[in-house]
């Protein structure tokens, strides 16, 4: 028999810590939610509902949203599957061909719309698409890549030894697809699709820049019910919890899959061989796929198809007759580089916090999962407007003019994607070896430092250059939040200095687009040469 | 695997000290924030009291009292044109530095400076007009201030009445139109429209801009409003609407309808078919030859050389009771962290050195009278007294405007025609 262990100390906060995460969302989410939800009126209701004599305004809006979403995540799918199916093969710089594909997922809006307004949209082929189907390519390119790479993710940590058992004895490829993959990989497919349909309910930028108000999502909704001189909070107040119901029906989704995913040890399935024309192939797909990006980070260079500097020189001197009252390139960049770093460090804080905590718990990794899910369930603007009603002007703390706020709301945004890195890994750590640690004399921070340091150091790295990417990528609560030119990042700026057709000042808008797009790039880069995956 | 279930529960004295510290991070920039605000209080209060007893032209800057050091932040409605220009001369003129916010339309700014309500960002809102202004001043952001150069405002434009101290100071003032290219044939005949009838009975060749985004797009609501009124039985505004919004042929949806954006730019550079941005690149989609727009806005076209001659640019469907006089006015911010900058801005806007700017870059009309604007546009300038804008008492406007817009709004969703 095992001989007592003299004294158990595993690394885990005491369980009361979780207070902390939840006073975080309590405070940035819960208190902001409240101001604004609790505008909503009978009428308002009514008014979503469209019964007489309201119209079915709002009514047939959602519909086309969720057509819209429906529509964007089959395109997402319908690429994505192929493309995890080709990536099984053991295809030369294959993961760097999965890395391109996902990489518009931490960009920009701007980067995605500019990238496929130059590339398949008017300014480039010339095709005109309408507003509907220009919203779904641009949603199904945010979102294929990623999906492509859960997908992948799935595939290859199937226990492939089911397939190898089944085919021992007798099955035929057929039946071990229909019996025993599909129903191993089902599961993932479907959560990945409602991961998807997700993001693609919940667009914004996308929308606002390519919808051209035929085309709205619940968010746009909001957002035109809470802007200009008539807003009418009651109206906002009732799509918002439209929104929050269909969020919470997707995660509860996304959840009940992830829980029928099966929970076998996987045998890591074999690359099957590469064929050249599969190399080929993936090579020029993953060529296509980057085209959109390489004319967003070239074209600061051109103007009406004419190389020039003439853009950036617009952009860096204050007294070119083109420049932008009050804007400052280097004033800019650090505002955004101050708000990624304020956003990471309470996000990784939060994560922390709430995995090692969350250890003590017999459903702890389920209840640290909750909690870092919950900002995903929610209207991104809502949340912002109710961040400035709770501690703007008249809020019960006024932080305006802090970066508190930003980083409150960045911190919302990039905690669910930080705690997907972070949590599996800590959760995973062995207490045994912690234990023989203590019981050699080693004191916590020792046993820290020489047991989950080394295995943290890459998730990490992950965490904090794809939270620091989506913090600079951000644009609706940089909008709320800073918009006033001194405390303005570089996404606000582009949006400032986008006039449609005014063909300079977008080309001014294109190069700070290819400038934040080729550093939020870089930071995706290092994630992903530590080895982290979307 | 192994999940962490069997671990006991043993807080000890150094997870307290770290839980401590890690509070204290998180409290600092809070109490950091708490600290910082109040500021330090600006004296002398007014900028008279600083020296200023004005200067009309605006260069003499022996008699702007130095603001070094001073900031100076303005929310616009997205369209001061002439910022960068109006900037550097200020900066020049009084050593303060200025900054700029920018919203998307001036309802936007509006409802910005409501959300930062007695502590503003900005310390200058730009661009509320008669109908707006009554909302800022019902809000509660405005802080009141009786310009020194006072006088250089005619009375007609003090819409806001005899109210002393001004909820704010107007700046420029402009018409706004239907303009429409005769241009194009209709039925082999050159388009003509006499009369806002004319507009509804093309309503598929119509652009307008959603009042609750657009002040254009709400002065074009408030002249229907006028024009057709409000009658307990009979035909009135919201016929005209609904008339609008069905199309000439009374069926929903059937692509003769009218096309609402939520902002000016969207309606006059893409949709509008005589308007520059035909001639950009790529070129608008002009599939809309009548839009709301300024009275000004051919001469504009003419003087940026969009067109070589009046005759080639749009026309304005100026009767009696077609326009609205718009006054664009500068408020101060009731909280404005400079009000001595803000102040000095008012009254620099009111010197010549910011009238002149007004027509050339805004295609407005200046309110102080020793600025001509036929110097920029000649003969093509229409003098601004040949208009017939539509008329509606001030307190009329106050009283109803939220109900008008709620009901163009309920219309607008009704037969979704809402941008």
């Amino acid at each position: 028999m095992a001989k007592p262990v003299r004294a158990l100390r595993p690394l885990s906060l005491n369980a009361a810590w979780l207070a902390l995460p939840a006073a975080f969302l309590l405070a940035a989410l819960g208190v902001p939610l409240w101001l604004v939800l609790r505008a909503v009126s009978l009428e308002s209701v009514v008014w979503v509902l469209g019964v007489p004599p309201w119209s079915g305004f709002v009514r047939d809006r959602i519909w086309v949203d969720l057509q819209q979403a429906a529509a964007s995540t089959a395109l997402a799918l319908a690429a994505a599957i192929p493309l995890a199916l080709l990536h099984r093969r053991a295809i030369p710089g294959r993961r760097f061909l999965q890395a391109l594909h996902a990489a518009p997922f931490v960009l920009p809006v701007f980067v995605v719309v500019y990238g496929l307004q130059g590339t398949v949209g008017p300014t480039g082929l010339g095709w005109a698409w309408s507003p509907f189907a220009a919203v779904v390519v641009a949603n199904a390119y945010y979102n294929y890549g990623f999906a492509s790479r859960l997908l992948s993710t799935a595939f290859e940590r199937r226990p492939v030894q089911l397939e190898d058992v089944a085919r021992t004895l007798g099955a035929s490829p057929w039946h071990v697809t229909r019996r025993i993959t599909w129903p191993l990989l089902s599961p993932s497919i479907l959560g990945v699709a409602l991961l998807v349909s997700l993001f693609c309910l919940a667009s914004f930028g996308v929308v606002l820049l390519l919808g051209a108000g035929e085309v709205s999502t619940l968010e746009t909704l909001i957002y035109q019910n809470l802007r200009g001189a008539f807003p009418a909070e009651d109206h906002a107040a009732a799509l918002g919890i439209v929104q929050i119901m269909l969020n919470a029906g997707l995660a509860i989704g996304i959840v009940a899959a992830a829980r029928r995913t099966t929970r076998l040890p996987a045998a890591r399935a074999p690359h099957l061989p590469a064929r050249l024309w599969h190399t080929v192939l993936a090579w020029s797909l993953a060529a296509v796929a980057a085209t959109p990006i390489l004319t967003v980070l070239v074209g600061g260079f051109r103007v009406q198809g004419v190389w020039t500097l003439e853009t950036w020189r617009s952009l860096l001197d204050a007294t070119h007759p083109a420049h932008r009252g009050g804007f400052d390139l280097f004033l800019a960049l650090r505002n955004s580089a101050t708000y990624a770093a304020g956003a990471v460090t309470i996000s990784l804080l939060l994560v922390l916090v709430l995995a090692y905590a969350g250890r003590r718990l017999a459903t702890g990794r389920r209840v640290a999962e909750v909690l870092a899910t919950i900002p995903l369930g929610t209207s991104f603007f809502l949340t912002g407007f109710g961040l400035v009603l709770a501690y703007g002007a008249s809020g019960v703390l006024d932080l305006r003019g802090q970066p508190l706020l930003i980083w409150a709301a960045h911190a919302l945004v990039i905690t669910p994607l930080l705690a997907r890195v972070l949590l599996p890994v800590i959760t995973q750590f062995d207490l045994r070896v912690e234990e023989q640690a203590a019981s050699l004399g080693a004191s916590p921070v020792q046993v820290w430092m020489r047991t989950h340091l080394p295995a943290l150091r890459r998730p990490l790295l992950v965490a904090v250059s794809l939270g620091a990417a989506l913090s600079l990528s951000d644009l609706g609560a940089s909008l709320l939040l800073a918009p006033g030119s001194d405390v303005a990042g570089l996404a606000v700026w582009i949006d400032q200095h986008d006039r449609p057709f005014d063909l300079f000042a977008h080309s001014q808008a294109v190069a700070l687009a290819g400038l934040l797009g080729a550093i939020t790039l870089t930071l995706y880069a290092a994630a992903d040469r530590a080895g982290g995956r979307l | 695997m192994t999940t962490p279930t069997e671990a006991p529960a043993a807080a000890t004295a150094p997870r307290l000290t770290l839980a401590a510290l890690v509070a204290l991070a998180l409290a600092f920039p809070v109490l950091a924030g708490c600290m910082q605000t109040p500021g330090a209080p600006v004296t002398p209060t007014t900028y008279e009291a600083m020296g200023f007893h004005g200067d009309a032209t605006g260069t003499n800057q022996s008699r702007w009292p130095s603001l070094a050091g001073h900031t100076l932040t303005i929310l616009d409605h997205g369209a001061f044109a002439a910022y960068t220009e109006a900037k550097a001369r200020f900066e020049a003129l009084t050593g303060a530095r200025v900054v700029q916010i920018s919203q998307d339309d001036a309802g936007s700014a509006l409802g910005f400076a409501i959300l930062e309500k007695g502590k503003p960002s900005a310390d200058i809102l730009f661009g509320l007009d008669e109908a707006l202004l009554p909302r800022g001043v019902a809000a509660g952001i405005l802080e009141a201030y009786t310009p020194v150069q006072a006088a250089r405002v005619p009375v007609a434009h003090r819409f806001f009445g005899a109210t002393h101290p001004w909820p704010a100071t107007p700046v420029d003032f402009g018409f706004i139109a239907i303009n429409y290219d005769n241009h194009t044939d209709v039925d082999g005949e050159p388009l003509r429209i006499a009369s806002l009838r004319d507009v509804a009975d093309h309503a598929g060749l119509f652009v307008t801009q959603d009042p609750r985004t657009s002040s254009v797009g709400l002065g074009f609501l408030l002249i229907t409003v006028a024009a057709f009124g409000e009658a307990t039985a009979g035909y009135d505004w919201r016929d005209y609407w609904t008339d609008l919004f069905v199309g000439p042929d009374g069926v929903e949806d059937s692509g003769d309808e009218a096309l609402v954006t939520a902002g000016w730019s969207e309606a006059y550079e893409q949709h509008f078919s005589r308007g520059y941005g035909q001639y950009l690149e790529p070129p608008g989609l002009g599939d809309k030859p009548i839009v709301v727009s300024y009275t000004e806005s051919p001469a504009a076209e003419v003087y940026f050389e969009t067109f070589a001659s009046i005759q080639d640019a749009a026309r304005v469907l100026a009767v009696q009771g077609s326009t609205w006089k718009q006054t664009e006015t500068m408020a101060i911010l009731h909280g404005a962290k400079d009000r001595v900058a803000a102040q000095a801005w008012i009254e620099f806007t009111l010197t010549d050195a910011f009238q002149e700017l007004v027509a050339p870059y805004s295609a407005v009309y200046p309110v102080v009278t020793t600025v001509d604007a036929n110097e920029v546009y000649g003969t093509m300038d229409p003098e601004p007294g040949t208009f017939h804008p539509a008329s509606m008492s001030q307190a009329d406007l106050e009283r109803n405007l939220d109900r008008w817009v709620t009901e163009w709004r309920n219309l607008c969703e009704r037969y979704d025609r809402c941008p």
